[in-house]
């Protein structure tokens, strides 16, 4: 819910004409989208493609989003829209006859089941995963603790403060020195 | 990501306050603005972040494309015009499974065998 108000914030923002804070959103869901289309289309740089014109798409569209939804539910349905649509007009391309949308889901679940990636890909990804959770093993155990109620559990500060039994200062401090200590170890994937 | 540096009244430092930003916990930020992290090294952090996050969730793809918010930004540099009414439904619309259709008139029919039924 949190992330959420956040969401909003940065979706105001564009819609009042700052294009720098529809950045903050792309890098925020860039790879949730992906991965999603990914599960759509085969090839990565067509996954790819189709994923940047999800975003276009959203950008041109957010002068009618008025909340009602999370931000990322209503980019979701944009993206796996625009996936289903490219598949539907490469199918129509090829010659092959219409699809029905149950298919399309069908054909991409086998399609996503084959090799997807390069190996380089899958091994950059793998790195990062790998290194990611090298450093949080070693992390102090209070840090270890705070990042990973934060991110893969989901708390709020509060409910981490409630369950550490410290202030929620120290929660955000906590929580940032991890990230800070994993970013570190991150730098030479990122650069 | 260029721009004017958010304006900060604390001691807390600007890659932790982003750290609480992406949390959604700004209430946290006492005696600070609540802009948003706009500068371009402000935006490295934020998309930094983000990475870590995505790989603790699962969510990396075997695709791990660091860029794609670099393509949408420039793609949106130029005056796109906005999306019409039409191409927006269109878009927007859902599209019932094939199994739904097939089977509707089956539905439809049992409803209608229920109404006569009701009404004898």
């Amino acid at each position: 819910m949190d992330e959420e108000l956040t969401d909003l914030d940065l979706v105001r923002q564009v819609q009042a004409g700052d294009k720098s804070s529809f950045d903050l959103l792309v890098i925020r869901y860039q790879f949730k989208i992906l991965k999603l289309v990914a599960r759509y289309v085969k090839d990565p740089s067509e996954a790819n493609d189709i994923a940047q014109e999800s975003f276009i798409k959203a950008y041109r569209a957010l002068k009618k989003f008025r909340g009602d939804s999370a931000f990322y539910t209503w980019i979701y349905r944009i993206a796996i829209n625009t996936a289903k649509n490219h598949i539907v007009q490469q199918n129509r391309r090829v010659g092959e006859g219409d699809f029905e949308w149950d298919e399309i889901d069908k054909l991409s679940y086998r399609a996503h089941m084959r090799d997807y990636g390069t190996p380089e890909r899958i091994l950059l990804k793998d790195e990062i995963e790998h290194a990611v959770f090298d450093v949080i093993r070693q992390l102090p155990k209070e840090l270890r603790t705070a990042i990973t109620l934060r991110e893969m559990e989901g708390l709020s500060y509060d409910e981490i403060a409630g369950i550490m039994f410290c202030p929620v200062g120290t929660v955000r401090s906590r929580i940032f020195r991890a990230r800070e200590a994993i970013e570190r170890r991150l730098k030479p994937y990122l650069e | 990501m260029d721009g004017k540096s958010a304006r900060i009244t604390t001691m807390i430092s600007l890659s932790e306050r982003i750290s609480v930003l992406m949390d959604g916990e700004k209430e946290r930020l006492p005696n600070c603005t609540i802009d948003i992290p706009r500068s371009k090294k402000e935006g490295i952090v934020w998309s930094d972040f983000h990475v870590i996050r995505a790989a603790l969730k699962g969510d990396l793809p075997e695709v791990v494309n660091l860029d794609l918010w670099r393509s949408v930004h420039e793609a949106i540099k130029t005056d796109l015009p906005p999306m019409s009414d039409e191409e927006y439904n269109a878009l927007m619309e859902y599209t019932p499974p094939y199994s739904w259709k097939r089977y509707s008139w089956a539905a439809a029919a049992f409803i209608a065998m229920l109404l006569v039924l009701a009404l004898l």
